[in-house]
């Protein structure tokens, strides 16, 4: 297989769940081109699609209120930075602040014994990344750090 | 193409059983028309639901909650709500989040649709 390059891919999208296939096809198709197992790649499509997903529902509430192309600040950036080793994915809005350092895991399991499934997105980012990470910038911009590294 | 394709077939077995078809990916974009289509089955008293994920390729926490959700009400009217031959890839997603413990998944539509006779019987 071909060495993998460095590089830095960004991707811009409206706050909107339409565009969210979208995004799965650019991370899914990066990921491909890398070294990662099937089961890798499914977790990372995944992992970001929650995180966007967060973001439309939570950061920026009111989805069905905005334009189709969103308002002016309501917009997701997603910048991809890859090399050899692994990807970087920062998932970036200018919504309101998530209480990153609050929120505990769910027990999943006794959550699916009582068929609730609250605070599943995050478990699956949680779960499927290597590292997870959350900032504020003072300017107000949230940003969540997703990091998977390639198994040797 | 839209993201996603539901097909709802309804089979007069010992009770109705609906099997309901879902092609493409079941996010949250596509997750209220799939919400709205399985609440109308059991809005006209359908307790008993296959799920064929065939050709779905793609699932995230939207769907996977509304499996729960719908798998919970259709044993609260004594039916059942399983998964029928999911993709490699979503039966591992499956799998890793622990979900088969509660909810069954088949790999052919017979055995599907006797594993609710037997249950009658």
């Amino acid at each position: 297989m071909m060495k993998t390059s460095d590089g830095l891919i960004y991707l811009k999208i409206p706050s909107n769940k339409f565009f969210l296939g979208l995004v799965r096809k650019v991370i899914t198709e990066l990921a491909e081109r890398m070294d990662y197992s099937q089961e890798d790649i499914a977790k990372i499509e995944l992992a970001v699609d929650e995180a966007c997903t967060n973001v439309i529902q939570y950061a920026y509430t009111s989805e069905e209120k905005i334009s189709f192309k969103g308002g002016k600040d309501e917009a997701i950036e997603i910048r991809v930075n890859i090399n050899p080793k692994r990807i970087i994915i920062n998932i970036s809005d200018k919504g309101k602040e998530f209480d990153f350092g609050s929120y505990k895991l769910p027990d999943i399991t006794a959550h699916f014994k009582e068929m609730q499934i609250h605070g599943l997105g995050l478990y699956i980012i949680k779960n499927f990344m290597d590292e997870v990470s959350y900032e504020r910038s003072p300017d107000g911009v949230n940003t969540l750090k997703l990091v998977k590294y390639i198994k040797k | 193409m839209p993201a996603c394709e539901i097909t709802i077939e309804k089979i007069d077995f010992e009770e109705p059983i609906h099997i309901v078809r879902i092609t493409g990916a079941l996010d949250a974009y596509s997750f209220p028309d799939f919400e709205i289509k399985v609440r109308d089955i059991f809005e006209k008293s359908g307790r008993n639901i296959i799920l064929d994920f065939g050709k779905l390729d793609y699932i995230s926490s939207a769907g996977l909650g509304a499996l729960m959700g719908f798998a919970k009400i259709a044993r609260q009217n004594n039916g059942d709500l399983i998964i029928l031959k999911p993709t490699p890839k979503i039966g591992s997603i499956i799998d890793v989040l622990g979900l088969s413990k509660f909810i069954k998944v088949f790999w052919d539509e017979k055995t599907a649709l006797n594993s609710f006779v037997s249950k009658a019987g």
